[in-house]
């Protein structure tokens, strides 16, 4: 297997095991020095750019790391190549980057808080570092502060009764404080989005704060434009509320990406998933009869279990005497894991044809795939019909739509869930998920193909399809399409390789060489580097960097957060930002082959058992290799 | 687990409120509630007999709204038998039922050779009938069909119910009755019999 498709089985693995596996330590080693070179210095083409506010930014390539420093972003031993020394990992030892700009110092939580204040108080003419050190603040402030603890002590700064002093805080006058205090909620608002009504304490506590600054607002004229901006946040939060919940049964279920197909759904463009969200989903028994139940996207498995019960009427007239029921997930290769009934959000961690189940404990061992799972799809013509650029575009499309609908802080909380418990990261989840569907698509569809010379023109249209999808600067698909090439069962069919024409295995090399994981994916962040939004990235390493930031260093220094390590996770979370800073634009034809296309490109049929697809591969070439 | 192709599909169709679950939970389970959940898409499996070997049968209940038109035509095309469920205490739920076997004869052709009931449910209400069993009946030979009253509140005719329709059945013979030796899945069933476990 190649190293990383296993880095990406590692990433749905951790997807689709319990959650509260321990992240495996990560292994680092020594600073290469590629880390010192700056490959944007070397690049002519276009590039993202990193930071708006033109300081300079922490992101890997860039680093500035003193010698003998160990990087936190290195990966894990499998990931190097054999030849490179490993060191154990980074321990508890803090590690340390030149600050890119005026960074605050480390400070208590709420200490920094007032410092970030203090820096506010020029407001509405901010200087970049303040406003770095306010969208710092917010995005990584889960890590150290609770949101509900820190609108307290907001309010606090608003009435004037926080114990914070500083001597720019003194001598500023209330207005500016109150105006400081504003404009710090507003860009947590402003953060959160679309999901500032998802969390019912926090949102009590912003609507009780807005209820404070209207009662201020008539004497002081001055805040009048942020106080207008507060009003119109909180009055659509509160209508996104209401609309849900006066007509439960009217809010539309949505359909969820694999586990319940709904044909006539497909079409819809998708929008982001909330744990509120009523969704679909089968729950089977051990002999694969089922019930569909419907429930919130943020169940927990208790809650889903008792749906299930109700179903089957267990409560009713055996309910006594029954042991519990537990709920198990079981892929197709038929490994189980249990569930824990405090889990939550479990429907989008699933494999992509895993399936639950509820049964009785000693059940659990009779538990068997469905048939639908082990058999094997039909082989299917219309990947044959289609060509590459009209494949390569509705890829690009859809994806373009999952990446839209991940929340910014959804990159923070995937990473960091393990410690402050579960928040919600769906969107992110089904994005990792597709990019796992399409993987394996890609190997599925070329073993199932049983005539060589037409596996050979698969071939082909798969590398262009990827050719078109890195045009498209959609590296999600690239990348998935590669390493569904490079999966050991389809590599292995070397007669099937070497019918390809000499032009497209040298393409097909040069791609190899761009999602090669070696020096710390060097190549693909040189390619990324030079790109322009929009762009879609391959998410998986946006993730490997943000836990290796985590995992790096300590949140707190002596009970002092960890500013540096807080900005240099924000900078992670703002490249996405300028990624999307710019539509992705594609052609939007309505023939209806390119309606049929378009079904057929989101909801792939795949074999993701390992097994199973080597079986294919040996049947079509026994003695390859 | 017996194979896919050589299981043998039921699918319940009626409005919402009629008793659908009910028959299907009681035939299943034994078990009836009073209260109502509504469904969504459910499908229970049973070991049964047919053409002198083992097969499953296949009873998917559905939603009574027609909420789910690309669900609907899928169960439909992919059923071998069809229940169509009114309640005798509401002529509305059988008028409902005439665009299902429309769309049942139009996606399966020839509705004779299929195994179509026709089921009056709720017969113990007999204070609220508003729908006779002659009119019943009458409804069952236009749309050349077989037809019974049952309640599934009081296990009358749902067992029969179940078994009338695989008679229907003329392409092979399916049959409740498991002749010969039991299969692995009847076993455990047996087994776990009073815990109440669809089987
Ligand atoms: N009296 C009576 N009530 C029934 C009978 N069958 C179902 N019910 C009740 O009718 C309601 C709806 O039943 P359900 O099976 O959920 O209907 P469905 O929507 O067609 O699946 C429930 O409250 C049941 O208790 C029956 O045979 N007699
Ligand atoms: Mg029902």
């Amino acid at each position: 297997m190649k190293p990383l498709e296993k880095f990406l089985k590692k990433q749905s693995s951790h997807l689709s095991g319990p959650r509260h596996l321990h992240r495996r330590q990560s292994v680092s080693k020594i600073l290469p020095s590629f880390l010192r070179d700056t490959p944007g210095d070397s690049s002519s083409g276009e590039k993202v750019e990193e930071d708006p506010s033109g300081a300079p930014q922490p992101s890997h390539d860039c680093l500035e790391l003193p010698d003998g420093l160990r990087s936190p972003l290195s990966f894990s031993s499998d990931e190097l190549s054999p030849s490179e020394p490993l060191t154990p990992p980074p321990g508890s030892v803090g590690w340390s980057l030149t600050p890119p700009g005026p960074l605050l110092a480390p400070d208590s939580p709420e200490a920094l808080l007032g410092r970030v204040l203090d820096q506010l108080l020029t407001a509405p003419r901010l200087s970049d570092a303040a406003e770095l050190a306010l969208d710092d603040f917010i995005l990584t402030h889960t890590l150290f502060i609770p949101t509900e603890e820190l609108l307290v002590q907001l309010q606090q700064y608003f009435c004037g009764c926080s114990r914070h002093t500083s001597p720019t805080w003194e001598g500023s006058d209330a207005v500016q404080k109150k105006q400081a205090v504003l404009c710090g909620l507003l860009h947590l608002l402003d953060t959160y989005k679309d999901s500032l009504q998802e969390e019912e304490k926090t949102f009590q506590l912003i609507k009780d704060f807005y209820v404070l600054v209207m009662r201020d607002a008539p004497n002081i004229p001055q805040l009048e434009g942020n106080v207008i901006r507060l009003h119109r946040l909180v009055e659509t939060a509160e209508l996104r509320l209401t609309d849900g919940s006066a007509a439960p049964c009217s809010k539309q279920v949505k359909p969820l990406f694999r586990h319940f197909r709904r044909i006539d759904s497909c079409l819809q463009p998708r929008v982001a998933f909330r744990g509120s969200d009523e969704i679909f989903c089968r729950v089977y028994m051990p002999d694969h009869s089922y019930v569909t139940i419907r429930s919130r996207l943020s169940a927990s498995v208790s809650d889903i279990l008792s749906s299930v019960s109700e179903k089957l009427q267990y409560s009713e007239e055996q309910g006594q005497r029954e042991e519990p029921l537990i709920l198990v997930a079981v892929t197709s290769a038929g490994d189980k894991v249990l569930l824990k009934p405090d889990d939550g959000c479990i429907f989008t961690t699933l494999g992509i044809n895993s399936h639950l189940f509820a049964c009785n404990r000693e059940e659990l061992r009779s538990l068997v795939p469905l048939p639908e799972e082990v058999q094997l799809p039909p082989e299917d013509s219309h990947i044959h019909r289609i060509e590459a650029e009209d494949l390569a575009n509705h890829l690009s499309a859809f994806h373009w739509e999952l990446f839209s609908c991940v929340h910014e802080l959804e990159f923070v909380d995937y990473v960091f869930h393990v410690e402050r418990g579960r928040r919600e990261t769906a969107n992110l989840e089904l994005l990792l998920q597709r990019c796992s569907e399409v993987q394996h698509w890609v190997s599925t569809q070329t073993l199932l193909c049983e005539a060589p010379a037409r596996r050979t023109q698969l071939l082909k249209k798969f590398i262009k399809t990827a050719a078109i999808c890195k045009q498209n600067q959609d590296l999600l698909s690239f990348f998935a399409i590669v390493m569904g090439l490079d999966n050991g069962a389809v590599s292995r069919l070397r007669v099937t390789w070497e019918k390809l024409p000499g032009k497209f295995k040298n393409l097909f090399r040069k791609f190899e060489n761009l999602t090669d994981p070696c020096r710390n994916h060097k190549s693909y962040r040189e390619m990324v580097s030079r790109m322009r939004p929009p762009v879609i990235p391959f998410i998986p390493l946006i993730l490997k960097d943000l836990t290796f930031l985590h995992e790096g260093s300590k949140t707190f220094l002596d009970g002092l957060v960890n500013v540096e390590k807080m900005h240099a996770i924000a900078e992670k979370v703002r490249t996405v930002r300028k990624y999307r800073s710019s539509q992705m634009r594609l052609d939007t034809d309505v023939s209806p082959t390119h309606l049929q296309n378009k079904a057929y490109v989101r909801q792939f049929q795949v074999i993701d058992n390992q097994n199973l697809l080597f079986e294919l591969s040996y049947k079509l070439e026994p003695n390859a290799q | 687990m017996p194979e896919q192709s050589n299981d043998y599909r039921v699918v319940v169709f009626g409005a919402g409120g009629v008793g659908k679950s009910s028959l299907v939970l009681r035939f299943v389970k034994g078990t009836f509630r009073e209260s109502y959940i509504p469904t969504i898409e459910d499908t229970y499996r049973q070991v049964i007999s047919c053409d002198k070997s083992i097969c499953t049968l296949q009873i998917t209940d559905t939603t009574g709204s027609h909420q789910f038109p690309a669900m609907q035509r899928l169960s439909i095309s992919k059923g071998h038998a069809f229940i169509l469920v009114y309640s005798v205490t509401s002529r509305q739920s059988l008028e409902e039922l005439k665009p299902i076997y429309e769309q049942i004869c139009q996606i399966k052709g020839d509705v004779e050779s299929i195994p179509i009931m026709l089921v009056g449910n709720k017969s113990d209400e007999s204070q609220n009938r508003e729908v006779d069993s002659s009119d019943g009946e009458a409804m069952a030979k236009k749309w050349k069909c077989a037809f019974m009253e049952t309640s599934a509140k009081m296990n009358h005719n749902v067992k029969e119910l179940f078994q009338e329709l695989l008679n229907l059945e003329k392409r092979r013979t399916v049959s409740l009755q498991i002749d010969g030796k039991k299969s692995k899945q009847q076993k455990r069933k047996e087994k776990l019999k009073g815990k109440c476990v669809v089987m």
